[in-house]
C-alpha cells in the first residue's frame, strides 16, 4: 500500500473529528473520500499532511510512518496536499505560484522552469496567464493553478481537497478529466469530494466518512449501483439511519 | 513670513532623512505583522538597543556596570560588530519571545514582545545607567554647502542608505527565491508549509531582518539625538503612526508614510511650532483615518485576502 491509515484518531480543538478510521490508497488508484459537511473528509487529509496531529493511530507513507514530521517534511516525502478553496498566493504571479511548488524538491531553476513547462502542458489554459497575479484568477483557473502547483513537487499521491466547489460545471468537468489525467500519468490520487456521484463516475474505490467515521466504503462501480450510496447521498433525501455495512 | 527657497529645501532634506527613519522602523512592523500577524511592541528597542552597544565599542570612556570602559574602536569596526551581534539578538528574540508562543494566537505573542521592550529598557538602564551618551558622528563636519543650502553630511548618509536598503528589499523580494517564500509565507503561513516552505526558518529571518532594519536606523540617528532607553520609543511610535498612515501591512504603504510623517513634521516644527513637533505625527494619523481609514495604501487588501 502507498498510504495507510490504521485507526486514525484527530481532535479538532476539543472536539474529537475523527474517531479511529482506518484506509487504504494503493499506488495508481484514484481513491474518492465521501461524505456530507463535517463528516471528516477536510480533517483525514489535513491528518495525513499533518496539518493536524493525530492522537492515536497511524498514518504510513510507502511503508514508513509519518508520526512526529511537520508538513512540510510530508510534502517532500512524496505527499502534495492541495487545500480547500485551493489557497493560492493571492499577491504572487501565477509563475511564482507554480516555482514556489517545487520548493521540497531543493532543484535549480533550470529543472524547476523545465517542470513548469511541463506542467503546463497539462493545464494549457493556465499558460497565458503566467505573469498575472493569483488574485486576478476565475475560480476554475485557481483551481487549476493549485494542483499545478501541487504537481510541481513530484508527488507520488496527490490529496484533492474539493476541487470542484463552487465551479461552473463545464469547468467541474475539465478539473475531474485533468484528475484522470493525472492519476494515468502515474500519480495516486485522494479526493475528497462533496459531489459523490461526480467522484464514483473516476474514482476506483470509495470511502463513505460518516461523523467521523467510515461508514461505508468498496468498488467505485457498486457504490454507485448501492441502495445505501442512493439513499444516503445520490438523490433522495432520505438519510441513512446508522452505517450499516463497512468493508 | 517670507518664502525661503533655500530653507525650505534644507527642511526638506532634513524632513527625507528623520522620515527615513520612520521608514525603516515601520518595514520592520509591517514586515513581522505580514510574517506572524502580530505586532512587535518591541521594535523600538531594536534601536535603542543597538545605539548603546555601539557607544560602548566607540566612546572613550563608558561606564558598564559601575566600571568603566574604554574600547573606543574605529566607527565601522563598531558598525560590523553590532550588525553581527544584532543578527543575534534577531534570532535570539525569535526562539525566546515568539517560537515557544506561536500557536497560541496573537495575544501571547504581544504581550511577549511587550515584555522584551520592558525587559530591555531595564537591563539598559541596570547596564549604562541614566546618563545618555552621545554617538561620535561619523562625518568630521556638520554641514557641507551644496550651493547655497546647507545640509548635514548625516541626513544625506540617511537618505543614501535608506535608499539602498530599499532597493535591496526589493530585490529581495521581486527576484529571489528567498524573498518569494517570505511573501508566500505572508500571504497564507499553513499554505506555504504545505507546499514545503520552511515557514520556521522564514519567520527567524524576518525578525533578525527586522532587527537589522532597527539597528541600522539606530545606527544612522544616533549621531542626531543622544542614545537613551527612551530614544526607540518616541521613533517606533512615530514609526507605527506612518506604517498606518501608509496602510497597515503595505510595505510601500511603510515608506510612503514614514517619509510624509518625517517631512510634515519636520516642515511643522518649523513653521508652526517645534514645541509640537512630536505632535505632529499622530495629528496626520488622525487625519488620515478620519478621511481614508484603509490607509493611503490600504485598499489593496486583494493582496492579503
Amino acid at each position: 500500500m502507498l498510504l495507510e491509515l490504521r485507526d486514525v484518531v484527530t481532535r479538532y480543538g476539543a472536539v474529537e473529528a475523527l474517531h479511529g478510521i482506518s484506509i487504504d490508497v494503493a499506488e495508481g488508484e484514484i481513491v474518492s473520500l465521501l461524505g456530507a459537511n463535517g463528516a471528516g473528509k477536510s480533517t483525514t487529509l489535513k491528518t495525513i499532511s499533518r496539518i493536524l496531529t493525530p492522537i492515536a493511530g497511524e498514518v504510513r507513507f510507502d511503508g514508513a510512518s509519518l508520526e512526529g514530521l511537520e508538513p512540510e517534511d510530508v510534502v517532500a516525502r512524496g505527499i502534495a496536499h492541495v487545500p480547500e478553496g485551493r489557497k493560492i498566493f493571492p499577491g504572487l504571479s501565477v509563475l511564482d505560484n507554480l516555482r514556489l511548488g517545487a520548493t521540497p524538491r531543493r532543484a535549480n531553476r533550470a529543472t524547476i522552469d523545465r517542470d513548469v513547462d511541463e506542467v503546463l502542458g497539462i493545464f494549457p489554459k493556465l499558460r497565458t496567464l503566467g505573469g498575472k497575479m493569483g488574485w486576478t484568477l476565475s475560480g476554475g483557473e485557481q483551481q487549476m493553478l493549485a494542483i499545478a502547483r501541487g504537481l510541481m513537487a513530484k508527488p507520488r499521491l496527490l490529496l484533492l481537497d474539493e476541487p470542484s466547489l463552487g465551479l461552473a460545471p463545464l469547468v467541474v468537468k475539465d478539473v475531474m478529466e485533468t484528475i484522470v489525467r493525472i492519476a494515468r500519468d502515474g500519480t495516486t490520487v485522494l479526493l475528497v469530494e462533496q459531489n459523490a456521484h461526480l467522484a464514483l463516475q473516476i474514482a476506483s474505490r470509495a470511502y463513505v466518512l460518516e461523523t467521523g467515521r467510515v461508514a461505508l466504503s468498496g468498488d467505485a462501480h457498486q457504490l454507485l449501483a448501492s441502495e445505501e450510496m442512493r439513499r444516503a447521498y445520490l438523490g433522495s433525501a432520505v438519510r441513512v439511519e446508522e452505517p450499516t455495512k463497512t468493508a | 513670513m517670507h518664502f525661503d527657497p533655500v530653507a525650505n529645501l534644507q527642511l526638506l532634506v532634513s524632513g527625507l532623512a528623520i522620515g527615513s527613519i520612520y521608514a525603516l522602523v515601520a518595514l520592520g512592523f509591517v514586515l513581522i505583522y505580514n510574517a506572524v500577524g502580530v505586532v512587535n511592541f518591541a521594535q523600538g528597542e531594536f534601536v535603542m538597543f543597538p545605539a548603546y552597544i555601539a557607544a560602548t565599542f566607540a566612546l572613550p570612556a563608558v561606564a558598564v556596570f559601575g566600571g568603566v570602559v574604554h574600547w573606543q574602536l574605529p566607527l565601522i569596526a563598531v558598525y560590523l560588530l553590532v550588525i553581527v551581534l544584532m543578527v543575534g539578538f534577531g534570532l535570539l528574540f525569535n526562539r525566546i519571545a515568539y517560537y515557544p508562543l506561536r500557536d497560541r494566537g496573537w495575544l501571547p505573542v504581544v504581550i511577549s514582545t511587550i515584555g522584551v521592550s520592558i525587559f530591555l529598557r531595564n537591563l539598559v538602564q541596570l547596564t549604562w545607567g541614566s546618563q545618555p551618551l552621545v554617538l561620535p558622528p561619523l562625518f568630521p563636519v556638520d554641514t557641507i554647502a551644496v550651493g547655497a543650502l546647507h545640509i548635514r553630511p548625516q541626513d544625506l548618509a540617511i537618505i543614501g542608505v535608506t535608499a539602498l536598503l530599499i532597493a535591496f528589499q526589493y530585490v529581495l523580494f521581486e527576484r529571489t527565491t528567498l524573498g518569494k517564500q517570505m511573501r508566500a509565507t505572508a500571504q497564507d503561513r499553513t499554505t506555504a508549509r504545505l507546499i514545503g516552505i520552511r515557514v520556521g526558518r522564514i519567520v527567524a529571518i524576518t525578525f533578525v531582518y527586522s532587527a537589522l532594519l532597527g539597528t541600522v536606523s539606530g545606527l544612522l540617528v544616533a549621531p542626531l539625538f543622544t542614545v537613551t532607553k527612551e530614544m526607540g520609543a518616541l521613533i517606533a511610535l512615530k514609526a507605527f503612526a506612518a506604517s498606518i498612515v501608509g496602510g497597515f501591512g503595505s510595505i510601500p504603504g511603510a515608506i510612503i508614510g514614514g517619509l510624509t510623517i518625517g517631512v510634515i513634521e519636520t516642515f511643522g516644527g518649523f513653521y508652526v511650532s517645534s514645541a509640537y513637533v512630536d505632535a505632529i505625527a499622530f495629528v496626520i494619523l488622525i487625519g488620515v483615518l478620519l478621511v481614508r481609514p484603509s490607509g493611503l495604501f490600504g485598499e489593496r487588501v486583494a493582496e492579503k485576502a
